[in-house]
């Protein structure tokens, strides 16, 4: 296969690439039609790098990501994790979801231990790892309490603590905050990057809103269409911890924000006309 | 209501408070009482378990006094007994020992077949579950088994069985048999996929899936199962035990049918659904007591 349309240098970290999707497409039957979901996609993402994926809705995004956690397999090319090929579920990777996918039956601190437990830690060191995850990322106070107590906020907080428990060597978070509201999501935002000036840890992540996509990224990669390719690699380079009010103000951000607009508007319009069933509004790409 | 906001503020606290209404309003620090506190507070305390306790103990004895006027003065007590008889009667055959004699018969057959039923109808469900080709094939079969009518099926059974007490445990064991089978089997391919997925990346395998993610999540069918299935065991037994026996619950309604004994077939009515009130409660403290996480608020 070749590897024409991503040659615009989407490569993060070369040698040092913690991620790498090779060639990586996706194909399936549908009502006895085939369906080329993803064509081709390759990429790779280097150690300690935060790239966000960005496209319309229904473009393979998701996909991309569970291909590297193992749980979609590609039916072209291949994922690479840590120079590994990724053949089954990958746990070496954090994986956080849309959904709120926490178990009920099991209190804040029994949620955040389940991987140690089957990971086979002892329980002592359990203990101490799980206090030190809830410190960070400030649900300490919470650590009695169930799932279903917990607001919104504490909620997405607890799937990060849960995912950083076992030091993942990267983490990928599928619309971590999409369902947050604004104030909130920003709140998210500043945990997650003092997470990573902490850990350090490779984040990839799967986000609609442009804004958000500038403001925690090192890199963005836009993609879209009909199958779905990259269309766009941009490595970000402004100032970081900016709210959106002053991202507004920032030169270098609206430019860069400008700039990845034009890369998608054309994508999205055109990927409406080709599928009638979806509303206009999937093309929206900010919340 | 036009209650100034100081006042708005107690209204909150008093139904959030429901006792408070219980020691004679002395929580409240003032004196003051705008009108609508009262309905508020009868709300407050409607909603306080020991409220909902009185409310039904109230219409369960409504139920009693129309059911006793009816018989007095509308429809007459050959047609309907009496709860003033029946409870005599109760009392009656309780002190000469045939009441127990009947009770403990049905009770073991419904216990027994409650057991075996459920114990079946969680294995057949799990695999079932868990192996999704075969569910596949099997949910039509057990479907249309499950169709069939207790009351058609208990003739059989007796036919197979014996007329002794292996044929009520039979009947009543099937009932319930279905309903966990159902509940159990659902709940197996409810298991949320994401969930599934999150936990194979924690590092889980087969065994942990297992024990962590699937069981805990299929207990909450399998209590609603036990909850459904629960007064089917009994209606199983007594349905038997109403085609042929000579002992039980069914047998002394029959009995009762057959000297045209009204209060006595009430006794039995009475009784069934009696037992079952008790053995539903009993179920649900303890569902309470596992599924400690579902009642936080």
């Amino acid at each position: 296969m070749i590897r024409g349309c991503n040659a615009d240098g989407a490569t993060g970290g070369g040698a040092d690439a913690e991620l790498e999707w090779v060639d990586a497409s996706k194909s399936f039957w549908r009502g006895g039609r085939h369906n080329e979901a993803i064509r081709s996609v390759s990429f790779s993402v280097g150690r300690g790098e935060r790239v966000a994926l960005t496209g319309p809705s229904g473009c393979g995004k998701t996909t991309l990501l569970n291909m590297a956690a193992g749980f979609v397999r590609p039916t072209g090319g291949f994922v690479r994790h840590a120079g590994r090929m990724v053949t089954g579920v990958n746990t070496s990777v954090g994986y956080v979801t849309q959904r709120d996918t926490v178990l009920p039956w099991r209190t804040v601190r029994r949620n955040v231990e389940l991987a140690l437990e089957i990971r086979g830690v002892s329980r002592r060191e359990r203990g101490s790892r799980v206090t030190e995850c809830l410190d960070l990322v400030g649900l300490s106070e919470f650590d009695r309490a169930y799932p279903s107590e917990l607001s919104g906020g504490m909620l997405k907080r607890l799937l990060l603590a849960r995912t950083l428990v076992y030091g993942p060597r990267a983490l990928l978070l599928d619309e971590p905050f999409g369902a947050l509201d604004a104030q909130l999501r920003l709140a998210m935002h500043a945990e997650l990057q003092r997470i990573w000036a902490t850990l350090g840890t490779t984040i990839v992540f799967v986000t609609h809103d442009i804004a958000e996509a500038v403001a925690l990224a090192d890199r963005v990669l836009v993609f879209g269409g009909a199958p779905a390719r990259l269309v766009m690699s941009r490595v970000i380079e402004v100032p970081k911890g900016l709210d959106p009010f002053q991202m507004q103000f920032d030169p270098a951000c609206v430019a860069v924000m400008r700039e990845l607009w034009e890369a998608l508007g054309p994508e999205a319009l055109r990927r409406d006309s080709n599928l009638p069933e979806r509303s206009p509004h999937s093309a929206q790409v900010t919340q | 209501m036009n209650t100034p906001s100081p006042d708005a503020g107690q209204l909150r606290k008093a139904s959030t408070r429901p006792v408070a209404g219980l020691d004679g309003g002395a929580a409240g620090p003032s004196a003051q009482r705008p009108a609508g506190r009262g309905w508020e507070r009868a709300r407050a305390w409607a909603e306080h378990p020991l409220g909902i306790f009185c409310l039904r103990l109230g219409a369960f004895v409504a139920i009693l006094l129309i059911w006793q006027a009816l018989a007095t003065w509308v429809i007459g007590g050959f047609w309907i007994s009496a709860p003033s008889t029946v409870a005599a009667r109760i009392g009656k055959w309780a002190a000469d020992g045939y009441l127990w004699q009947q009770v403990s018969i049905t009770l073991e057959e419904a216990a027994v077949g409650f057991v075996l039923g459920a114990a079946g109808g969680c294995i057949l469900g799990a695999v079932a579950g868990y192996y999704r080709m075969l569910g596949k094939v099997l949910e039509p079969i057990i479907l249309a088994l499950y169709s069939m009518p207790a009351i058609a099926l208990a003739p059989l059974f007796l036919l197979w069985f014996g007329l002794g007490i292996t044929s009520k445990i039979a009947v009543s064991g099937m009932t319930v048999l279905f309903i966990v089978f159902f509940n159990v089997y659902t709940g197996l391919r409810n298991v949320d996929q994401d969930l599934m997925n999150v936990v194979a990346v924690l590092g889980a395998r087969r065994r942990h899936i297992i024990l962590k993610l699937i069981l805990p999540s299929v207990l909450t069918y399998l209590f609603l199962g036990l909850k459904v299935s629960l007064p089917f065991a009994l209606i199983g037994a007594v349905v038997a035990e109403m085609v042929s026996s000579t002992r039980g619950i069914g047998f002394m309604m029959q009995n009762a049918v057959n000297l045209y004994d009204t209060t006595g077939v009430f006794v039995g009515l009475v009784l069934v659904s009696g037992i079952s009130v008790l053995l539903g409660s009993g179920l649900r403290r303890l569902e309470q007591s596992v599924l400690r996480w579902k009642d936080v608020e």
